[in-house]
């Protein structure tokens, strides 16, 4: 070997990154994945990127950067509450006897994923109306299909781990994990 | 130092630098590696989209396994390393420096995809402990990286130089993948 090969993988690893960033950024506008358009252009307050990922997003499933879910998980039993910042997610598992699991972890692309303590978690995604997946606390399992809702101190309170945003649950939930994402929970502007 | 076919390339002689610059340049041009993907991933507003892998649920499976791939080369590149410095009593094989180079390349060219999307698609985040470690070395990773591929081709270097940064890539891509992989298969489940 005549060459400098060491530099020549090198090399070769920052080409083969440069295309998937080009490629990634020509991938970003055009929102064909179910994981597209995190939506960092329609955030209000969002500074302009250097990239060109701040070109506005087309119409499609829109995951905001900044959004609060609640509601009562599939079936009964427990409330949820994820509240998403950036790339932050922070929420909690509320059972109806009023015990609180506390979870903390990362929204991106339109994914959730947090955990708190005792092996609980929270796995789903989230878009501009509501939020939807799997939660398990306390050992017990949940799927949930839960609005999207503008609740003034929502996030302040699992921030606090305020323990009056767990509250006993009366509401049922309705069967399967259909859209209840419309409904009083939402209101306008967003 | 001799089974590493990198450093029987003829380079030129170095004139210019003397041996501290030798090893000063590649170490600088490696921190500026890591620094300029950490300020990248934290002035470049995560997109939360990226490139995707067919045949994967989703970035994070197809992140995860890339990242396993890339782990379970570097462990060969330790044992191979190993066997080449004579710390593991067999008769080297003829090709062990095939294995170590080829090794090396699979795990650098597998890590490389995760990075970018980590990068462009999440960036650089510090809202737990695990995620926290996992930028820092996943930016560390890719400057020692840097380092051992510019130190490899030079001559007259100490011998534990070579050792001590493959170790360092090799510690800093063992953290990587216990805070994001292993984190995401035993937070998920094993799947793809």
């Amino acid at each position: 070997m005549r060459r400098n090969t060491p530099l020549l993988t090198l090399l070769a690893g920052a080409a083969l990154g440069v295309v998937l960033l080009i490629a990634s950024m020509m991938a970003t506008p055009a929102a064909q994945s179910p994981y597209a358009a995190a939506g960092t252009a329609t955030s209000p307050g969002t500074t302009a990127s250097p990239s060109p990922s701040a070109s506005p997003s087309p119409a499609g499933p829109h995951s905001p950067l900044q959004a609060d879910y609640t509601g009562p998980v599939t079936g009964g039993g427990a409330t949820l509450a994820v509240s998403v910042r950036g790339g932050t997610a922070i929420g909690f598992v509320c059972t109806a006897s009023g015990t609180a699991t506390w979870l903390r972890g990362a929204a991106a692309a339109g994914l959730l994923q947090l955990a708190g303590p005792g092996q609980a978690r929270l796995t789903g995604s989230y878009l501009d109306h509501r939020a939807t997946g799997r939660a398990r606390a306390n050992g017990t399992q949940y799927r949930f299909a839960i609005p999207r809702v503008h609740q003034a101190g929502l996030h302040a309170a699992i921030v606090n781990r305020t323990a009056a945003a767990c509250r006993p649950v009366d509401n049922g939930g309705g069967g399967g994990g259909g859209d209840n994402g419309g409904g009083h929970h939402h209101g306008g502007g967003d | 130092m001799t089974a590493q076919p990198g450093a029987e390339a003829p380079l030129p002689p170095q004139s210019t630098g003397s041996g501290a610059a030798k090893l000063v340049i590649p170490c600088l041009i490696g921190a500026l590696v890591a620094l300029t993907l950490g300020i990248y991933g934290h002035i470049h507003q995560p997109t939360g989209i990226a490139v995707n892998l067919a045949g994967f649920s989703g970035p994070q499976p197809a992140k995860a396994w890339l990242a396993t791939g890339a782990f379970i080369a570097a462990i060969i590149q330790v044992i191979s390393a190993l066997v080449m410095y004579g710390k593991i009593k067999i008769q080297a094989p003829p090709w062990i420096g095939g294995l170590h180079r080829w090794s090396g390349r699979i795990a650098f060219l597998l890590a490389v995809p995760v990075a970018v999307h980590c990068l462009y698609a999440l960036g650089f985040q510090t809202f737990s402990t695990r995620v926290l470690i996992h930028s820092l070395l996943g930016c560390a990773f890719f400057g020692a990286f840097t380092v051992k591929m510019l130190v490899l081709p030079k001559k007259d270097m100490p011998g534990w130089l070579l050792p001590t940064l493959g170790g360092l890539a090799f510690t800093a891509l063992t953290g990587v993948w216990f805070s994001s992989a292993y984190w995401f298969f035993s937070t998920f489940g094993i799947k793809r």
